[in-house]
């Protein structure tokens, strides 16, 4: 049986899923509080491969939603939508993800499967952001909107997979 | 705090991997280049796989007119006509600065889609198409009629891997 170098593992894992940035673990109550709040640091243009919310420790009993969205300083694009609204996030156990499938900005964010099993992946990665004019990158922003309840407990995780569609481009995250 | 972070020239090679080799024309002025006429854009030699192509607003589409586009490709070696990569766009007079016109490959009768919002492009090529010939000469171009464009630039990028020796992709503006 073949033995993987680490680092061969981590190669292969960028190749087939992208290259991956996550968040620390957030609180619930700040980062799932009814209202807008950005999670990754987008400059040039990317392409989103995979992108979701990972339930960390178990959700409070609230019927909140969860929707990606995106906001661009270069060129200036104010906040626009990347997903639908989730279904509710009410009592979310560990593990459970509510996923990007990618394809129309309309399209909602899924509640996959169970703890620690996605059942639905994206498919139709989209495109965000924007080529070098100029010498001047495209810049912008990941952000989730979040409704229909603030969350008073819990915590989360959001992860990204991304290519990187022009020269220099890179998605951080500063949470 | 977050994690997995990628020096530059690791982000670059595994990005080429995944979405392809990319290729840009310059910045082209819609003045010049949506002018009911034909364009050449990208020179191919041998046989290679499109893995996506857009032409994406970098000024804002002023034209007053509905100039509409559609994608084809020429062969030089083995000479063989213009035949369509796909059917005619809807109208590009409304396009803003970060919008993409969007080759989604499929079928030559697939009509190449401007998506989404500014910078946010709802989707990508689903279906790749093959273009070219063994050891052959091609360009990709486009072709725009109804009306001319009268202000706002543009640039096309392609994304795309060889399947043939020695095939490759330049820009010809």
């Amino acid at each position: 049986m073949r033995d993987y170098q680490p680092s061969t593992r981590k190669r292969l894992g960028d190749l087939e899923n992208g290259l991956r940035v996550s968040t620390g673990t957030l609180l619930n109550t700040v980062y799932m509080d009814n209202a807008q709040q950005e999670i990754f640091t987008v400059v040039g243009r990317v392409m989103v491969l995979q992108l979701y919310c990972e339930a960390i420790t178990v959700f409070a009993a609230v019927a909140t939603t969860l929707l990606f969205n995106a906001t661009f300083s270069v060129p200036a694009v104010g906040v626009a939508p990347m997903t639908g609204a989730s279904g509710v996030l009410t009592s979310l156990a560990q593990g459970n993800r509510v996923v990007y499938v990618g394809g129309g900005v309309g399209t909602a964010t899924v509640i996959t499967g169970g703890g620690g099993v996605s059942d639905v992946i994206c498919a139709n990665p989209q495109i965000i952001g924007s080529a070098t004019i100029a010498g001047v990158m495209g810049a912008g922003t990941i952000g989730v909107l979040t409704a229909g309840g603030a969350q008073t407990s819990g915590t989360c995780q959001f992860t990204i997979h991304y290519a990187s569609m022009e020269e220099g481009s890179y998605i951080t995250t500063a949470l | 705090m977050g994690f997995a972070y990628y020096d530059q020239d690791t982000i670059e090679t595994v990005s080429e991997q995944i979405v392809g080799l990319r290729v840009d024309t310059g910045v082209l002025a819609n003045l010049s280049y949506w002018h009911q006429d034909q364009w050449e854009i990208f020179s191919v030699y041998g046989v290679i796989k499109v893995l996506n192509l857009f032409a994406e607003s970098t000024v804002i589409d002023g034209a007053p007119g509905a100039t509409i586009l559609q994608l084809n490709y020429t062969s030089a070696t083995p000479a063989i006509v213009v035949q369509d990569l796909s059917a005619v766009s809807l109208t590009l007079a409304t396009l803003v600065v970060g919008d993409r016109l969007r080759f989604q490959g499929t079928n030559i009768t697939t009509a190449p889609v401007s998506t989404g919002t500014a910078c946010i492009t709802d989707g990508s090529c689903p279906l790749p198409m093959i273009l070219g010939t063994e050891g052959g000469t091609a360009t990709i171009g486009f072709v725009t009629t109804v009306a001319d464009a009268t202000a706002g630039s543009h640039q096309w990028s392609i994304f795309y891997v060889p399947m043939s020796d020695g095939a490759s992709v330049t820009n010809v503006i």
